[in-house]
């Protein structure tokens, strides 16, 4: 009989990760896929120009569970889950990354006895300031199945005491998104949109909470995208969180006003994995993009004090500078000179990691 | 992040899921001064405990939860949700987490996403089965973990985990019922202090009598009196049970309760479940009942204030 598998996905960092799973699921007969969208994230722009451009199927099942404090979309994420699994059960509740639908699907799955697996675990910042660390914890000890995306991860979930034999490392699954659609996105030349040349600008993005819903930090972050932007030209989407806190910093109309600086919604996949793998270099606080940059060779300096990514700073393109503008500065101009570390790609990073999923689920 | 010992100055909301809980927060908040200290109850059942009961031990609630959801799935939802009113817009510094219940895990997520330190209490302790996952999730969401056993210290570190202090605030709890003039309360009930036996457990009494003493059949830690079993006031519960002659019962809070007030106890556990680090603790297993469980000598009361202790280290750091 067929594994009854849902897949579980609401913010726009699980989509990438969610699609070659599905994508896989669905060729494959030993599985009934089901793809069930939380609507953590309901924003056209965050949410469905994603699905078209990953080729993703329309959900089975939407939550609508929408915006509200962490407790509140945990709490609405589960009951909806708890009243999905008594509807529809199902063998496997796979759920990804670190997102409050993340725990909130586990949490729902191990009240109502259905096994998780998690992809994307073990990852640890041990920043425990960060909501998104507390998610991963919690889902990870809820999980019947873990997959890592490289050994650190692995040796985070033994230090915890995770059973060794729960754990599987198959690589990073965002990478199989990522190997998918970049010839596409590279073909479409996205970056002669903005009249600008391959390796000559910069990608900024920044989103976290504990960067923008503080002022000083969010009055540095400015002032390293200005700083930036005085030596190439910046590509600067805007989270609707980063928008809202520069409203409220009465900043945004001073900063589109910057020269060099190009201010735009949240961009679609296809067209940002275009500019990405183009730009001469990226700045963010993002995880996922701190692994797609090492994918792709792109320097990328991380505005945070730590990551839960560290293979990318040990064998990638990544180094966390913070909200240092002089440490900033000196890698950019490393950068600019081509003497910035050039970095590899971390073992399974291959775009092989979904069928590596299944067979485990298989079992 | 909060360091033992500032917490002196900073305010602490306990999560009271159970009568012993009740008892912990009250036994705190009589060491510290009591309007640093406030409780959020989770009651699973209505019987566990009322304002009445938290006005005994000077308590104040911030908030109170009787869990409208029938299934565990939908209970946990209201209670993440719960959690979030009571954290939200004053958060306390500290949550005090005791016994785990189902309003354990939910209340530790919530907590630590909003910054809050969480400390446990009975950190290291065994929880109810259906439980045990989510009580070794809320111990690693903590920071500061408190240990009424050394045992329970060991098994903490490994989980992987740091014991900052042993203490058992339970030791005292007998204390709280000290206004009580035994003969006149017992003699109501036809009982002499220490001439009975008192077997405690949530729900269908336990199949045990003790040789040589009536026995008194009292809920369990959730209040939760079953058939034929007097439903007590929190005061009134802790005034029987500590006033026995011998307490058997299936929680071992209760038990470390009872050995606190030098009174001798065995603990009912299923035989498959480890209890050769409960020491001198006599162990009824489950699957003999219904049996007859001859006491033991009155043992010595366990030296050290477990009070003190803890609101000494949550006071000075040390």
């Amino acid at each position: 009989m067929a594994l009854r598998v849902a897949c579980f996905a609401g913010a726009r960092p699980n989509f990438m990760k969610i699609a070659p799973l599905l994508r896989a699921l669905k060729q494959d007969r030993r599985f009934i896929a089901t793809f069930v969208h939380t609507g953590q994230h309901y924003d056209y722009a965050m949410s469905d120009v994603f699905f078209r451009d990953l080729g993703m199927p329309q959900p089975d099942s939407l939550f609508e569970i929408g915006s509200g404090t962490h407790a509140e979309q945990t709490a609405r994420t589960l009951a909806a889950t708890a009243s999905l699994i008594k509807r529809q059960p199902f063998d496997w509740a796979v759920v990804v990354g670190d997102v409050n639908s993340t725990v909130g699907v586990a949490l729902a799955a191990h009240k109502l006895s259905v096994p998780v697996a998690h992809v994307e675990a073990g990852l640890r910042s041990d920043d425990r300031r960060m909501p998104e660390e507390i998610n991963r914890i919690v889902t990870d000890h809820l999980s019947t199945l873990l997959f890592t995306p490289s050994a650190d991860a692995g040796v985070n979930l033994e230090r915890e005491g995770i059973d060794k034999r729960r754990v599987r490392l198959v690589g990073n699954i965002m990478i199989d998104s990522l190997v998918h659609l970049l010839p596409r996105a590279e073909q479409a030349k996205p970056w002669e949109e903005y009249d600008l040349e391959p390796k000559k600008y910069a990608i900024m993005t920044a989103h976290r909470a504990e960067n923008v819903d503080n002022r000083l930090k969010l009055r540095q972050l400015l002032d390293i995208v200005v700083e930036v932007s005085v030596r190439l030209p910046v590509i600067f989407p805007l989270h609707p969180r980063t928008k809202r806190r520069l409203i409220e910093l009465e900043a945004l109309d001073w900063l589109r006003e910057q020269p060099g600086l190009k201010i735009t919604e949240p961009l679609g996949y296809m067209e940002f994995l275009g500019l990405v793998s183009a730009a001469a270099v990226i700045l963010t606080d993002s995880g996922g993009l701190q692994e797609e940059t090492t994918y792709l060779g792109v320097p990328c300096l991380t505005l945070r004090e730590n990551t839960e990514r560290p293979v990318t700073v040990e064998m990638g393109t990544n180094m966390l500078t913070g909200l240092d503008v002089e440490m900033v500065a000196g890698n950019l101009d490393l950068v600019l000179q081509g003497r910035y570390k050039t970095g590899s790609v971390p073992p399974l990073w291959d775009g092989g990691t979904a069928p590596r999923v299944i067979k485990a689920l298989a079992g | 992040m909060a360091q033992a010992g500032d917490w002196c100055r900073m305010e602490l909301l306990a999560l009271v899921s159970t009568r012993l809980d009740l008892l912990r927060a009250g036994l705190l908040a009589g060491a510290l001064t009591r309007d640093r200290l406030q409780v959020a109850c989770y009651l699973r059942y209505r019987s566990a405990f009322d304002p009445a009961d938290l006005e005994w031990l000077g308590l104040t609630a911030v908030s109170w939860l009787l869990p409208t959801q029938g299934e565990p799935s939908g209970r946990t939802a209201e209670t993440v949700a719960w959690a979030g009113e009571c954290l939200g817009d004053k958060p306390p510094h500290v949550l005090l987490l005791g016994d785990t219940t189902e309003a354990t895990l939910p209340f530790a997520l919530t907590a630590a996403k909003c910054g809050v330190t969480v400390a446990c209490l009975e950190a290291g302790l065994p929880g109810p089965d259906d439980f045990e996952r989510e009580r070794l999730i809320a111990e690693r969401l903590a920071t500061f973990h408190i240990s009424p056993l050394e045992q329970a210290a060991a098994c903490l570190q490994e989980e992987g985990l740091a014991c900052q202090r042993t203490a058992d605030l339970l030791l005292a709890g007998h204390t709280l019922a000290n206004d009580v003039k035994p003969a006149e309360f017992l003699g109501n009930r036809g009982l002499a202090a220490g001439h009975y036996a008192v077997v405690a457990a949530d729900g269908d009494p336990l199949a045990v009598t003790v040789s040589g003493m009536p026995t008194v059949p009292l809920a369990g830690p959730e209040g939760l009196a079953g058939e034929g079993v007097e439903t007590l006031s929190c005061h009134d519960w802790l005034a029987l049970l500590t006033h026995s002659g011998y307490v058997v019962s299936d929680s071992l809070a209760i038990c470390r309760l009872a050995a606190g007030a030098g009174i001798g106890a065995a603990l009912v556990a299923p035989a498959e479940r480890n209890t050769a680090w409960l020491g001198d603790l006599a162990v009824v297993p489950a699957e003999s009942l219904p049996t007859e469980v001859q006491p033991q000598e009155r043992p010595v009361a366990p030296a050290g204030d477990g009070v003190a202790a803890v609101a000494g280290y949550l006071t000075k750091g040390g």
